[in-house]
């Protein structure tokens, strides 16, 4: 806490509220180790809306763990290494290599320490409502999303958007923000509950 | 109280703490059952010779037409399935493929078959008409060369089965439905 506390200090001071969205981006990432949250999700495309919700915790580099708890329970961790995740209906858990698997949720793009300016040019667009906000578009084209949006106020992430392909948007809300809260290690691990079928690729 | 105890902990953890599965017992249909119009919200695992994925779904469907999406945990769309009168097309990855049917489109596109027609019926817990079929004591239901469990939540009894378990071969398939409409 006493090495970061520079570091956050130097962001806040150096970064006006008002800063612009990349610069903000920056300061947010340098300036949360650890980082907690709650999430409302609302995927809308031609007649289709579905609402989710539930936490995110990161800790950098490269941990996270994204929950569902609304309308089912889905957990997905990231321990750095592979991706777990725990379908409590599906009676199934199901374990991937990481790097296969950063589009499964934005917490993996959060979760890097530059994965968002490694593999997206970002452009500033614009100011609305008090919220900075850029866009992210892939590198690479195989990326499931099209184009990304983020939302910063104060140099903290308040929104996103993703755009795919196929004309779907994912609106993601954060509330409760918490930046730099002790979170234990057993929060980014991940062992399989008994009885429940395990599959890997 | 230690129930309730348990319940709260099961509420907040996730983990290790199972629903009470019973099989799904559909209710007797005197006439022909009719394929009524759905559209669903879900989540599939699919294991093929010990590997696997899991992924999210939604399904549109009708006798003439499909629409079946599958999806990423936050909502972007992986591949989609369509079926109506002229065939059937897959996109994925940027490119399109056609076929007659959808058993051989997403043997070709994906590895394994989907039994898209008959599966419509499957996952109302309905075995499909027209095709030959028998019920082993334990409640399996054996189609199309598909062994098909269905499964209930004890506590939360609903119309539909609350997950539905088929395999084949080496291949098996697990659905969930999270929303009818």
């Amino acid at each position: 806490m006493k090495k970061l506390l520079p570091i956050i200090l130097a962001a806040a001071f150096a970064l006006p509220a008002h800063a612009a969205a990349i610069a903000q981006l920056k300061a947010f990432v340098a300036g949360s180790k650890t980082l907690s949250a709650s999430f409302s999700q609302v995927v809308s495309a031609k007649g289709k809306r579905e609402e989710a919700s539930g936490q995110l915790e990161i800790s950098r580099p490269g941990k996270f763990r994204w929950e569902y708890a609304k309308p089912y329970e889905q957990l997905i961790v990231g321990d750095s290494k592979r991706l777990w995740i725990y379908d409590k209906e599906l009676a199934q858990v199901t374990s991937k290599s990481l790097d296969a698997a950063l589009g499964s949720s934005p917490a993996a793009l959060l979760a890097g320490s530059n994965a968002i300016e490694r593999d997206y040019h970002l452009k500033e667009a614009g100011a609305q409502d008090g919220i900075e906000w850029l866009s992210a578009a892939p590198k690479k084209s195989e990326n499931t999303f099209q184009s990304i949006r983020m939302g910063f106020r104060a140099n903290t992430l308040v929104t996103m958007e993703l755009h795919d392909s196929f004309g779907n948007t994912t609106l993601i809300r954060f509330a409760d923000m918490k930046k730099n809260p002790v979170l234990a290690p057993s929060r980014f691990t991940f062992t399989p509950p008994k009885g429940v079928d395990v599959i890997s690729d | 109280m230690s129930r309730w105890l348990a319940l709260g902990l099961c509420g907040l953890l996730l983990t290790g703490c199972a629903t009470r599965d019973v099989a799904f017992r559909p209710q007797a249909e005197a006439t022909r059952p009719r394929d009524t119009p759905f559209s669903i919200s879900g989540r599939l695992s699919v294991k093929a010779d010990g590997k696997g994925q899991v992924a999210n779904f939604d399904w549109n469907h009708d006798a003439v037409r499909d629409q079946l999406s599958i999806n990423s945990p936050i909502g972007s769309t992986v591949a989609r399935v369509e079926r109506d009168e002229n065939g059937v097309t897959l996109q994925a990855d940027g490119k399109t493929y056609q076929a007659a049917d959808v058993e051989s489109l997403t043997q070709e596109a994906l590895g394994w078959p989907l039994p898209l027609s008959n599966l419509a019926w499957w996952i109302r817990g309905q075995a499909a008409p027209d095709w030959p079929q028998n019920v082993s004591a334990d409640g399996v239901l054996h189609q199309q060369g598909w062994s098909i469990r269905f499964v209930s939540d004890a506590d939360q009894p609903g119309p539909y089965p609350k997950r539905v378990e088929m395999e084949r071969d080496r291949l098996s398939i697990r659905l969930v439905v999270h929303a009818w409409r």
